[in-house]
């Protein structure tokens, strides 16, 4: 069962001063099924933080739907569209996006919260995540007390709390060094085998390898995907690296 | 670089930053409007204009002018700071890019002599523009008329121009030395750590409140005017300091509470709020210090010399109760003859009063502890607050003028006599002098008849006694003559409307003034020491001008208060703002939607908003009891009209302070939660 149907998502951009239009994402055409992991990659101005931001409900696109478990989400009204994106999705960021003046725990909490909950159940929901995270003793420190990578996972805990239906991931290992980046993998991984669909958008080959399905987007087009099959991490990366060198040098399809 | 390229930085820097520098500039330019106006109100032009009041405006308007002036450079200052703080990035941005620090300097002084031009230049306009009102609200104040010709005042223009030229040229060094300085890796870094919660918070605010209660006992416990201008100051600065512990140990305290308080703290109008407010919980409580300590300055002054002011006419009264006194001192009874009398009733026939009144009287000044009278002046010397409360006007009368005069019928024995007092004199019931034998209190009256010396008590309360017969009574205390020569021996007259209109008054003020005159030279050998006639209509001018030069300065400063309170609030807004913007932001890519944050952000305003506002008040209404009795100092009793300004004016400043608040909040919320461009 598809759990996100994008069809056919064009986006395109005018600049300010000219009349000149920028095709930002041409067409965009791609299913994710309930319980994948996929990732999306491309270079520089491909287009896949645009097709972030509108899967994300951040932005619109000029054509084309995105639907998410069957709700088309250009028929979620204005005022609404905070509400659905807490109640539907799940962030982590490349920045982190922690806030300073929450300690972790209450970072953790701000979706819960602006959702209502009760604080018991808050701290019931948080307890066996912190628990995976590996944060149970971090919960009382601040965002600055604490290193990237433990940072990290915090926006990952504050990503699954609500059990949200999507995880979108926007370069979460950009700004972590490599051994948190594997840590951080290898935690994404887990919580996908317990059924949690991800869309992880990265430049990092790495970071890809560890995906069910890469997406490779070139000049606003889905220009080629890669199944992990029965690969390892170690295979996926080699394939990955000569799929970007084909795409970086031209070569056909 | 050329010129050209600074000027264009310079000016897109001030419009991209409209939002810090346009309340820079009003304020820059308000304050030297101000400036000029109290140049200009006190220049010759105006001064010799009015015939009243030359000496008390000519000394009080251009103190206003340096007041502000010193104020001034105190607040520019603290906007310039934050601006030069918010603005850093972008410097050093410049400086990364390959500008070097020389080019900065010349880009930044491009900026200062813009921003000085327009503060300047708006000021004066300003000031120009309301010259003309403040002197016809002088003009009126003091019952004279006024001209219509709008005047620009040259003098007033260069030396406005040049102090705050002046303070503007400080304000250049200022950042200019500190761009000197400044690192560029520094000047983008941005710290985010929050603040630590404070060692020994509750030590802050034991001895806050410590000091707190210190002061309003102060003011609660002061009898005597005298004490209450020694200890103002002490109060005034107790209560500063105070304020300040109270605010910032209260903040942290509240927030800590707040966030205990699971079910309160985890709910989504409170979450965001409650956490930001720790997050800075000691430059918030400083902050609201500020606030609330400038409003209170404002609504205390505002509300003491606009009592004074409006209390004019009835303080005149009081001190004056008849149009005219004329008093004789003698050096002994024996000098007070019935002749005399006779003689000066009957010159004072002359007048064609109307009505008149008459009596003998000794006073002295001493103070008074259990019905025992000490004039000892030297036991006066010392600053002991329990002499100096005790500290009264005494005033003695004979019974048959106090009979005569009320139209009673009392009847005292021998070692007997009635007493009035102020309420604020202790009550006794033997009644001493100089060891002598004691008189017993027969009744303490309730009301007194108007006496007519009066206005030299000022503040300090009057006990009046009546004794049978006072000159046997009082002979040997107004004789002796051993260096305590404290009795005065007086006799005493008042007359009324013998003057109808202002024509008839100066010529009654002149017959008055040659009658007594007569008297004084005709019984100089016969033991009169002196002779005093007083008008009331004088008294009533010379209040006035005093009055309205302190009401002129007293609303001046109140105006620079204001502002300076008003800057605080919006620079504390929209500091919070800027810091707050990226936090929303990430919020609303979590899932907050624009009502929530709203909300959330009237939840943070309100809560510690008004706190100020309520601190203000209670200040107030605790240093009202001080400032009646240094209003007493300047002849103001009535406490009631008093106590009713301070409610009016605290009205009308909550609501301004609403608007301020809306307004500012206004700005705040455009900054943390803008409109989406789509």
């Amino acid at each position: 069962m598809s759990i996100l149907k994008v069809n056919a998502v064009a986006k395109t951009y005018t600049t300010r001063f000219s009349k000149n239009k920028v095709e930002a994402l041409k067409n965009v055409t791609f299913e994710v099924e309930k319980g994948e992991y996929v990732a999306v990659m491309g270079e520089s101005g491909s287009g896949k933080t645009t097709l972030l931001n509108i899967l994300a409900a951040l932005d619109k696109p000029t054509a084309g739907k995105v639907i998410l478990d069957g709700i088309d989400l250009s028929s979620v009204k204005e005022s609404e569209i905070a509400q659905f994106r807490r109640e539907n999705l799940g962030f982590v960021f490349q920045e982190f996006n922690l806030l300073d003046t929450f300690s972790l725990r209450d970072n953790i909490f701000l979706p819960l919260v602006l959702a209502g909950k009760k604080h018991a159940d808050m701290e019931k929901a948080l307890e066996p995540i912190a628990k995976k995270l590996g944060i149970e003793e971090l919960l009382s420190k601040f965002p600055y007390e604490v290193s990237g990578g433990q940072k990290q996972r915090a926006a990952v805990a504050r990503a699954v709390i609500t059990n949200p239906k999507l995880i979108l991931a926007d370069e979460p290992t950009g700004a972590l060094d490599s051994r948190a980046t594997d840590e951080l993998l290898g935690l994404f991984s887990e919580v996908n085998k317990l059924g949690q669909t991800i869309v992880m958008v990265t430049h990092s080959v790495k970071a890809a390898s560890h995906a069910g399905r890469v997406l490779f987007i070139k000049d606003g087009e889905v220009f080629h995907q890669l199944y992990r099959g029965d690969n390892t991490n170690r295979q996926m990366y080699s394939l990955i690296s000569d799929t970007l060198t084909m795409l970086s040098t031209g070569g056909e399809r | 670089m050329k010129t050209a390229v600074h000027t264009r930085l310079a000016i897109d820097g001030i419009k991209k930053n409209s939002r810090l520098y346009v309340p820079y500039i009003l304020g820059g330019a308000v304050m030297s409007g101000i400036s000029y106006i109290m140049h200009y109100l006190s220049s010759d032009r105006i001064l010799d204009s009015v015939k009243k009041g030359v000496a008390t405006l000519g000394a009080f308007l251009p103190l206003a002018a340096w007041i502000i002036a010193i104020f001034s450079v105190i607040f520019l200052f603290y906007a310039n700071s934050f601006i030069i703080k918010r603005r850093s990035r972008e410097l050093g941005l410049y400086n990364v890019l390959g500008m070097d620090k020389k080019n900065i300097a010349k880009v930044m002084a491009i900026e200062s002599v813009a921003v000085a031009v327009m503060s300047i230049g708006a000021g004066l306009i300003f000031g120009v523009a309301f010259s003309k009102l403040a002197e016809a609200a002088l003009f009126k104040a003091l019952g004279e008329k006024v001209g219509f010709a709008v005047y620009i005042h040259l003098p007033a223009v260069a030396k406005t121009a040049a102090v705050f030229g002046g303070v503007y040229l400080l304000l250049l060094i200022n950042s200019l030395v500190r761009v000197a300085f400044s690192k560029p890796a520094s000047l983008i870094m941005n710290d985010k750590a929050g603040e630590k919660e404070p060692k020994g918070n509750a030590v802050l605010a034991v001895i806050g409140l410590a000091l707190l209660i210190g002061a309003y006992i102060i003011s609660l416990s002061i009898k005597s005017p005298l004490n209450a201008m020694m200890l103002f100051f002490v109060a005034v600065i107790m209560v500063i300091v105070a304020t300040y512990l109270l605010f910032i140990a209260g903040s942290v305290t509240l927030c800590r509470l707040l966030k205990k308080n699971k079910n309160y703290y985890y709910n989504p109008k409170h979450f965001v709020s409650v956490s930001s407010m720790s997050y800075r919980m000691k430059r918030n409580g400083a902050g609201l210090a500020s606030i609330c300590i400038l409003s209170t300055m404002v609504l205390v002054t505002v509300t003491a010399t606009g009592s004074l002011f409006t209390g004019l006419e009835e303080t005149v009264n009081e001190a004056f109760p008849y149009q005219m006194c004329a008093d004789a001192q003698f050096e002994s009874y024996s000098d007070l003859t019935d002749e005399f009398r006779k003689d000066f009733l009957e010159q004072a026939d002359f007048l064609e009063c109307k009505d008149s009144v008459y009596y003998d009287c000794v006073a002295a000044s001493g103070y008074i502890a259990n019905g025992e009278f000490n004039d000892d002046p030297s036991s006066l010397l010392i600053f002991d607050s329990s002499i100096a409360d005790n500290i009264i006007e005494l005033e003695m009368f004979s019974l048959s003028d106090y009979n005569r005069i009320t139209g009673k019928n009392e009847t005292l024995a021998e070692g007997e006599c009635l007493v009035w007092s102020d309420k604020e004199a202790e009550k006794f019931d033997t009644f001493t002098v100089r060891g002598e034998k004691p008189l017993n209190v027969k009744k303490h009256l309730d009301s007194f008849f108007a006496t007519t010396g009066n206005v030299l008590s000022s503040g300090v309360p009057r006990v009046y006694i009546v004794v049978s017969d006072l000159e046997k009574y009082a002979y040997d205390l107004v004789q002796i003559d051993n260096g305590l020569y404290d009795f005065f021996l007086f006799f005493r007259s008042g007359y009324d409307t013998v003057f109808a209109d202002k024509d008839s008054f100066d010529a009654g003020h002149e017959l008055g003034n040659r009658i007594f005159r007569n008297i004084e030279m005709n019984n100089m050998e016969n033991g009169v020491l002196s002779t005093d006639v007083a008008f009331r209509q004088e008294f009533r001018d010379e209040c006035t001008e005093l009055y309205t030069g302190i009401f002129f300065m007293g609303i001046t400063l109140s105006v620079v208060f204001l502002i300076a309170a008003v800057l605080i609030i919006y620079y504390k807004q929209i500091t919070e703002g800027y810091e707050d913007a990226s936090r929303f932001s990430i919020m609303r890519k979590v899932g907050m939607t624009r009502k929530e944050i709203r909300k959330s952000i009237n939840s943070q305003v309100l809560t510690v908003f008004f706190a100020p506002l309520a601190v203000a008040g209670m200040h107030m209404a605790f240093a009202m009891p001080l400032v009646s009795k240094l209003l007493k100092l300047m002849y103001l009793e009535n406490t009631k009209l008093l106590v009713l300004t301070a409610v009016v004016i605290f009205a009308l400043f909550a609501v301004f302070y609403a608007i301020v608040y809306k307004i500012t909040s206004h700005s705040y919320y455009s900054i943390v939660n803008p409109k989406p461009k789509m």
